[in-house]
C-alpha cells in the first residue's frame, strides 16, 4: 500500500510500520486500514487511515467531526489519516490545522503521534498532476475562463452556447473550450447541438476558485480605516458616487447573507492609490481593514450591483474572492455559497 | 450589540444604582457629573465593537462650587439606604442596597487641601469620607452637558437631567486612570480602559474632540491634568500599534475580535487628534 510505503521510507531504520489484518473500533472512524507503528524502545502506536479517490476542503470538517465524537473504548488510534490520490494545498493547511494526518500520492504527508513521539512531513506536487493529460491544462486559468465561469453562474440555464460567449464577451472559440472543458468534468450538460440544460455551478465556482489567483496587476495595496469597516464602505457610498470600483469580500457579502460580518473590505479599484486618498485610508504593514485591488480583467465589475450609491460585486464573484481571502475568509465563502443555493431565484439571472 | 444575559442585567441594576444615588441627593443635583462606564457609553452607545459594554459600578463627579452646605452628602446617602463596604471601607465608595458600589468623586485640584496618603476630600462640613479625591477629573466640570438619564428597566419611570461629562473630560480622565497605573503598578493595567480609549476615539469626531480637549487646556482647573494626558496619549498611544497602550487596546480584543486593527486604528486615531490640536500653531 502507497501510505504504508510512504511512511516506512520516512521513519528512521529502527522504526517499523506494518499494515493491520483487524483491529477494534474500525467502523466508529469510518477506517479502510489500520498501521501500527512501533519505537526501537517497543512503544507503539495505531494509525487509521481513511482512503479517499477525492477530498476537498468541504470534507475535511466531516472527518473532523467523526474524531470529535469517538467514543472512549476502545482506545482511539494515534492518528487519523486522509489518504487521497491529490490534496491540493488549502486542504493540507485545514488537515493539519486540526490535527489530522494525510498523505497523498504525489508525496504529500505529515504524521504526528506524541506516543512513540514522531512527526513526518514531505511535500509533494503542488498542482493536481490528474488534471494534465489528455485535458487542456489550466482551462480554469486566466480572464477567458473567469469570464465565462462568471456567465455560467451568473446565468440560469437553458442557455446556448452563443448566448453565453455574449453574456461573457469572449470569443466563440474560447467561449466553446471552456464550456467543453466543463463538461469533460461532468459540471455543465448540454443537448447535442444544443442549449447547456444544466450546470454544477457550486462545484464549477469552487474548481474556478481554486485556480484562479488574484493574479493582480500589482499587489493589493493594505491600507486602514481606523474608524473601522463600516466606516471605510460609508466614505466610498459618500466619495464615490460614480467611482470606478466594486466591494468585494467579507464586507460585501454581508448585503447578502446576513450572518457575514463586515471584517474587511476588498475593493477593486482601476486606481487604488488614488482611491485610497480620497477616501482618507492609510497605509499599514500589519492589522489592515481595507484591501484595494487593481483588477487584471474588468470582469469582476461585471454585475455588480448598487446598493443605495454602493457599488457591490455579484455574489458569484464575492465568493470566489472570499474562497481565496486570507484567514476565515474560506469559511465566510461556504456561508456565502450556502446562502446561493437557498436564494438562487434572488441572485441569478 | 451582543450582551450576555449577566452583563445585560449588571447594566441594568448600575443604571438603578445610578438613579437611586441620584433620588438620594436629589438637593445636590446641580453639583454633580456623571462621569465613569455610564457617561462613556452615552457617547459611543453607536460604535460597534467586538466586546461588549461592561458596567460594574457608577462614578458620580462633584464639583465643588455647585455644592451646598446642606444637606450633608454622608447623611442624604445614608438615608437612601446607602453604606460604606463593611470589609474595606474607602473614602467617597458607596454601596447600594442591591450590592452596586457608586463612587463620589471630587477633582483633586477642587478637593481641598491634600496630604499624602490622604484620600477623602476636604470639603467641610461635608465628612472626610463622603468623597474621594482624584486626579484627572477637572476636566468634567468644563466640558459637559446636562442629558437625560433614564431606567434600562421598563417598569421604573423615573428621569433624571443632569450634566453628563463631555468626551474630552472622559478622554482626559481615562489616560489618567491609564497613565498612572502604568507608572506605579502595571498589574493592575486594565485592558479595557485601552479598549474604552480606542471606543471613544472611534466614536466621536476629531474635530469635535480636539475643540473639547482646547477648552480643557484654556481652563486653569484643568489645563495641567489635560496637559498630562495629552503626554500619556502620546506615549501610550500615538507612538504606534506597538506602544503599552495600543497593545492593550487590542488584547482587549483577542480571541472575539481583532487586535492588529484596534491596536493600529486607536494609534491611528490618537496621532490624528494631536496633529488636530497642533495645527493651528503651526
Amino acid at each position: 500500500m502507497v501510505a504504508v510505503d510512504a511512511i516506512r521510507s520516512h521513519l528512521p531504520s529502527d522504526w517499523t510500520a506494518e499494515l493491520l489484518e483487524s483491529w477494534p473500533g474500525a467502523h466508529d472512524l469510518d477506517a479502510d486500514a489500520m498501521v501500527r507503528i512501533k519505537a526501537p524502545g517497543g512503544e507503539t502506536s495505531r494509525v487509521a487511515m481513511q482512503i479517499k479517490r477525492t477530498f476537498e476542503t468541504r470534507d475535511v470538517q466531516a472527518v473532523n467531526a467523526l474524531v470529535r465524537d469517538l467514543p472512549s473504548e476502545p482506545p482511539a488510534p494515534g492518528a487519523l489519516m486522509v489518504i487521497a490520490r491529490y490534496l491540493n494545498a488549502r486542504v493540507r493547511e485545514q488537515l493539519a490545522a486540526e490535527g489530522l494526518a494525510y498523505a497523498d500520492a504525489t508525496g504529500n504527508l505529515l504524521l504526528t503521534l506524541s506516543k512513540p513521539a514522531l512527526f513526518l512531513r514531505d511535500v509533494g506536487a503542488i498542482r493536481d498532476p490528474w488534471r494534465g493529460p489528455g485535458r487542456p491544462r489550466d482551462s480554469f486559468r486566466g480572464s477567458i475562463a473567469a469570464r465565462v465561469v462568471r456567465g455560467l453562474v451568473d446565468f440560469a440555464p437553458p442557455m446556448t452556447v452563443p448566448e453565453l460567449v455574449k453574456r461573457s464577451d469572449v470569443s466563440t472559440g474560447a467561449g466553446y473550450r471552456v464550456v467543453e472543458f466543463l463538461e469533460r468534468e461532468g459540471l455543465l450538460e448540454r443537448r447535442k447541438r444544443g442549449p447547456i440544460t444544466r450546470v454544477d455551478w457550486r462545484t464549477t465556482l469552487e474548481r474556478w476558485a481554486e485556480d484562479y489567483e488574484l493574479d493582480l496587476q500589482e499587489g493589493p495595496v493594505r491600507m486602514l480605516e481606523p474608524r473601522g469597516v463600516e466606516a471605510a464602505i460609508k466614505n466610498l457610498r459618500m466619495t464615490e458616487p460614480d467611482g470606478r470600483y466594486v466591494l468585494t469580500g467579507s464586507g460585501a457579502a454581508a448585503f447578502f447573507e446576513k450572518y457575514a460580518q463586515t471584517r474587511l473590505a476588498l475593493i477593486y479599484a482601476e486606481r487604488p492609490a488614488e482611491l485610497a486618498d480620497r477616501l482618507g485610508l492609510r497605509p499599514v504593514e500589519t492589522g489592515a481593514n481595507v484591501l484595494l485591488i487593481r483588477p487584471s480583467d474588468e470582469v469582476v465589475f461585471t454585475r455588480s450591483t448598487n446598493h443605495d450609491g454602493l457599488r457591490v460585486a455579484a455574489p458569484s464573484q464575492i465568493a470566489a474572492d472570499l474562497l481565496n481571502g486570507p484567514g476565515r475568509s474560506p469559511n465566510e465563502a461556504d456561508a456565502l455559497l450556502d446562502w446561493m443555493q437557498s436564494n438562487e431565484s434572488i441572485w441569478r439571472h | 450589540m451582543n450582551q450576555s444575559g449577566d452583563t445585560d442585567d449588571l447594566r441594568v441594576r448600575t443604571r438603578q444604582a445610578l438613579l437611586d444615588a441620584l433620588d438620594a441627593l436629589h438637593d445636590q443635583l446641580g453639583a454633580l457629573v456623571l462621569i465613569g462606564a455610564q457617561a462613556l457609553y452615552l457617547h459611543t452607545g453607536d460604535v460597534e465593537v467586538a466586546i461588549p459594554e461592561e458596567t460594574k459600578d457608577a462614578d458620580i463627579g462633584i464639583d465643588r462650587t455647585k455644592l451646598h452646605e446642606d444637606p450633608l452628602i454622608e447623611a442624604a446617602i445614608e438615608a437612601a439606604g446607602f453604606h460604606k463596604d463593611l470589609e474595606n471601607p474607602q473614602p467617597g465608595t458607596w454601596i447600594s442596597p442591591d450590592g452596586i458600589p457608586v463612587d463620589l468623586m471630587v477633582p483633586e485640584a477642587m478637593a481641598g487641601p491634600s496630604a499624602s496618603n490622604r484620600r477623602g476630600a476636604r470639603i467641610p462640613p461635608h465628612d472626610n469620607g463622603a468623597m474621594r479625591r482624584a486626579t484627572g477629573l477637572e476636566g468634567s466640570v468644563v466640558d459637559n452637558a446636562d442629558r437625560e438619564i433614564r431606567s434600562f428597566d421598563p417598569l421604573d419611570d423615573r428621569l433624571f437631567t443632569i450634566r453628563v461629562a463631555g468626551p474630552g473630560a472622559l478622554l482626559v480622565a481615562k489616560l489618567h486612570k491609564i497613565g498612572e497605573r502604568s507608572e506605579r503598578e502595571s498589574a493592575r493595567l486594565r485592558d479595557k480602559d485601552a479598549h474604552d480609549v480606542y471606543r471613544l476615539l472611534v466614536a466621536v469626531d476629531t474635530e469635535i474632540l480636539s475643540e473639547a480637549i482646547s477648552r480643557l487646556l484654556g481652563d486653569e482647573i484643568s489645563s495641567a491634568v489635560t496637559e498630562q494626558a495629552l503626554a500619556y496619549l502620546a506615549e501610550l498611544f500615538a507612538a504606534g500599534p506597538d506602544s503599552v497602550g495600543s497593545l492593550m487596546a487590542g488584547r482587549a480584543e483577542e480571541g472575539v475580535g481583532e487586535p492588529d486593527i484596534v491596536a493600529a486604528s486607536v494609534s491611528a486615531l490618537a496621532s490624528d487628534l494631536l496633529a488636530t490640536l497642533r495645527a493651528p500653531l503651526d
